[in-house]
């Protein structure tokens, strides 16, 4: 214990003797590791965004879909062209199924939205009534369209937010108001509050235009549907109504023309597409670590030439190799790891102001790989100069210049 | 002192009569070199940091130019008198729009192939239905993208043929149930192109006869989906995959590619009579390609940004490392102040240095990532371009110089009595 006592005084002398240098040295290892730690910090908060995101969505949801576009937690694009489209007796049969809360298929269509002389691009989502208890969809102004209007395909229209304020500038403004879509008059019942995200794979439920789905069927001809969203009542029975649904199906369509795909399997493809994505970044950032690694190198070599006389009369005095060779050893770790230590108070400061803005945190293997990986640039980078300075004999040492 | 012996010093004595701007700068070199050489461990670890950090923003920004190239030549294979009909707007005004994929259905069928046929701008048109299809051959069961159409296909694509035959329009019209392969297929399904010809696959448990395989476009081997995937089957004899006829998009070609935009318009005007303005975009193949690149673009610009901090720590050890020259060049320093050298002289001195010592990672760090590239060609399009060479060089020589300065003020400030004294 007395024996690290005087290596550590030992190197914090000689960290006082050369202030600047040992700042430096350790800024190099300081911005390396904040780097890495606010990438990973980014990540762990993007992953929770991401299940905030979905879970604000509603839970234990599984969508029918056309095609194969989530296949073993691969998205595959390509795989819901050609694919085929639902209609009224696929709804019929699904309903048929016990245990499902809320059914509602729907048809999904880029459309062209006009009021007064604005005109807009948006994405008409033609359902049911359901389709709002089942994605937790609030109101801010006005009133959902009922299931009479439904069936009487009334033209009301409920707009997501983001698509109210594109129309309206003002979502205050839209209530009671006609819009045309396509070539069809519409009127503004509702606008609904916002649930923020979109753009992270799951869908953007702010910038929807809400409409019966019989109401639209002039632009549908088919009188299709894109996808059929239901939502059981007990998690635990999700896997026997999605079996049960599928059967119903496969006497229809084949194996590969549509796939039934849980809320949740979205949610963790999206969140591992993004994981790799973060773990390439982190990499990446890592490159700086290294370069940090060999700075410290390169100062320890600089360090040991100037301490060559007092290598000598340390051996003189009885030290061993060994002694030396931790004493440098130790000068490196420790100038890496007030490097690590300094990085993490840093990225932690920056996600603090992050935060204001996305939910970056640090958890705490965040905080311990930190703390090991300077530690270990320390080792791998300082046992060179240390053997280096270890195998000096004492004579040549002591009578150096 | 027996060092002062070997510096050529009378340099600063020849600098008070007359210097031509050239040899000083010799002079100044040839200072900066000589100390790197002393301290070669020194000088080869400094530049090693920058070595990494210029090889890694490099590499990354050739793997970014690869991928568009790659991109590219996917794309550019088809010609550029071509324009591709789409349903839906997914990638109109260069914006991929997800929710659109939903409209991404067959919608076209035989009646519009003729109306654009009958065109006069219309030198070959082929509808296309996609649908991924299982196939089983003699070496594995593999899923394929498999394209569905007539035999104007092939021309429209500009596929060329390598082994057997093209279907033709007898061929469909007889509802043969054949298929033409493409190269990657052809390998992985009968080990070869040649031992495909004539061998019968299975697809979805129905026998087709293999009559040809295509030629590789190039870029296979990457792991992306390319054209070398496809396989191609005549509409009428595979319609069991698509008994509704309808085709997802349609490949028309001009025989000019001046009048592109006029035939852009011509076909959305001939679409238009049958479906409405927002249900098809007429896109040609440059504008989908910009789609494309614009997504990838964004992503390598971050990641050569996260790569180029490796670039600021590579700087923060040659300032330290130079702080640590220039303590220990106190007393020459103060020498040469002393023979006449001005704070220019000095800070002119280290500051040449420092540039040098960058610069060298930087050369080293484009020949690694040189060697790197060659070796990622075999598997990539990847390269590096001369935008490439200049920035990588321009960047450390201006590393060298931003964290250069700082030392070299420090060392020109120095007075030389103090300096002097020093011990």
């Amino acid at each position: 214990m007395e024996y690290f006592r005087l290596i550590l005084l030992s190197s914090l002398d000689d960290f006082r003797r050369n202030k600047l240098r040992t700042f430096l040295t350790s800024l190099g290892i300081m911005i390396g590791v904040s780097s890495v730690i606010l990438l990973i910090a980014l990540g762990l908060g993007l992953k929770k965004y991401i299940k905030l995101q979905f879970e604000g969505l509603g839970v234990n949801i599984a969508i029918v879909m056309p095609g194969n576009i989530f296949n073993n937690g691969n998205i595959q694009p390509g795989r819901n062209v050609g694919g085929i489209k639902f209609d009224q007796k696929d709804v019929q049969s699904i309903k048929t199924v016990a245990g499902i809360k809320n059914l509602a298929p729907t048809y999904i269509k880029t459309v062209a939205v006009k009021t007064g002389g604005n005109s807009q691009i948006g994405d008409l989502y033609a359902t049911n009534e359901e389709i709002f208890p089942m994605r937790n969809l609030e109101l801010a102004k006005g009133s959902y369209y009922s299931k009479s209007d439904v069936a009487k395909s009334s033209k009301k229209v409920v707009l997501g937010p983001k698509i109210a304020e594109k129309l309206f500038t003002d979502i205050d403004n839209a209530e009671g108001k006609s819009i045309k879509i396509e070539n069809l008059n519409f009127k503004v019942v509702g606008v609904l509050k916002e649930k923020g995200g979109g753009g992270f794979g799951g869908p953007d439920f702010d910038s929807f235009i809400y409409v019966p789905y019989k109401a639209v069927l002039s632009l549908n001809p088919d009188k299709k549907f894109s996808v059929i969203n239901f939502q059981v009542t007990e998690e635990s029975e999700m896997d026997k109504i999605k079996k049960a649904v599928e059967e119903k199906l496969l006497r229809r369509y084949e194996k590969d023309d549509f796939s039934i795909v849980e809320q949740e399997e979205i949610q963790n493809t999206v969140t591992m597409i993004f994981s790799v994505l973060n773990s390439v970044l982190i990499a990446i950032g890592g490159i700086s670590l290294i370069v940090g690694g060999i700075g410290i190198m390169n100062i320890m070599y600089v360090s040991i030439i100037e301490r060559y006389q007092e290598i000598g009369i340390r051996r003189a005095l009885g030290a061993t190799k060994n002694n030396i060779l931790l004493l440098f050893l130790s000068e490196a770790v420790l100038l890496s790891l007030t490097g690590g230590v300094l990085g993490l108070l840093l990225s932690y400061l920056t996600v603090l102001i992050i935060r204001i803005y996305f939910p970056a945190y640090l958890d705490v293997i965040a905080v311990l790989v930190a703390l090991t990986t300077s530690s270990l640039i320390g080792i791998i980078f300082g046992v060179l100069p240390a053997k280096n300075a270890a195998s000096l004999s004492p004579v040549e040492a002591i009578r150096y210049e | 002192m027996s060092f002062l012996l070997k510096m050529p010093l009378h340099y600063h004595r020849l600098k008070l009569f007359v210097m031509s701007e050239l040899t000083e700068f010799k002079y100044l070199i040839g200072f900066a070199v000589k100390d790197l050489i002393k301290n070669k461990t020194r000088t080869f670890l400094t530049s090693l940091g920058i070595l990494i950090g210029i090889s890694s923003v490099v590499i990354l920004n050739s793997l970014g130019l690869g991928l568009k190239k790659y991109i590219e030549i996917q794309f550019k294979s088809l010609g550029s008198n071509l324009v591709i009909v789409m349903p839906g707007k997914a990638f109109s005004g260069g914006n991929f729009r997800p929710t659109s994929m939903y409209q991404m259905n067959p919608v076209f069928d035989e009646k519009d192939i003729r109306n654009i046929e009958k065109n006069s701008l219309t030198q070959v048109v082929a509808p296309a239905f996609v649908k991924f299809l299982e196939f089983k051959g003699d070496l594995s069961t593999r899923t394929y993208e498999t394209v569905i159409s007539t035999e104007n296909i092939f021309t429209v694509l500009n596929s060329e043929l390598d082994q057997g035959l093209l279907f033709n329009r007898k061929d469909i019209d007889k509802r043969t149930k054949i298929a033409v392969l493409g190269s990657s297929p052809a390998q992985k399904l009968f080990g070869s192109p040649a031992n495909s010809i004539g061998k019968t696959v299975k697809i979805n448990n129905q026998s087709y006869k293999v009559i040809g395989v295509l030629k590789s476009k190039g870029g296979a081997g990457s792991g992306i989906e390319s054209i070398d995937d496809h396989v191609y089957l005549p509409y009428k004899g595979a319609s069991s995959f698509n008994p509704d006829k309808k085709f997802l998009a349609i490949y028309a070609k001009t025989s000019n590619q001046d009048n592109l935009d006029k035939y852009k318009d011509v076909i959305s005007n001939i679409l238009s009579k049958r479906y409405a303005e927002d249900d098809f975009s007429v896109l040609t193949q440059q504008e989908i390609l910009t789609t494309f690149t614009s997504i990838f673009n964004i992503i390598n610009i971050v990641l050569v940004a996260i790569a180029a901090i490796s670039l600021i720590v590579g700087g923060v050890g040659i300032m330290n490392i130079m702080f640590v020259s220039v303590v220990q060049r106190i007393k020459e320093i103060g020498i040469r102040r002393a023979y006449g050298a001005r704070e220019r002289d000095i800070l002119l001195l280290f500051l040449s240095q420092t540039i040098i010592l960058s610069l060298i990672g930087g050369i080293l760090g484009l020949l690694l990532s040189y060697l790197v590239v060659l070796i990622i060609q075999n598997y990539f399009p990847v390269y590096i371009d001369l935008q490439t060479v200049i920035l990588a060089l321009s960047i450390s020589s201006a590393i060298g110089l931003i964290f250069g300065v700082l030392p070299a003020l420090r060392a020109a400030r120095l007075t030389p009595v103090e300096a002097i004294r020093k011990e």
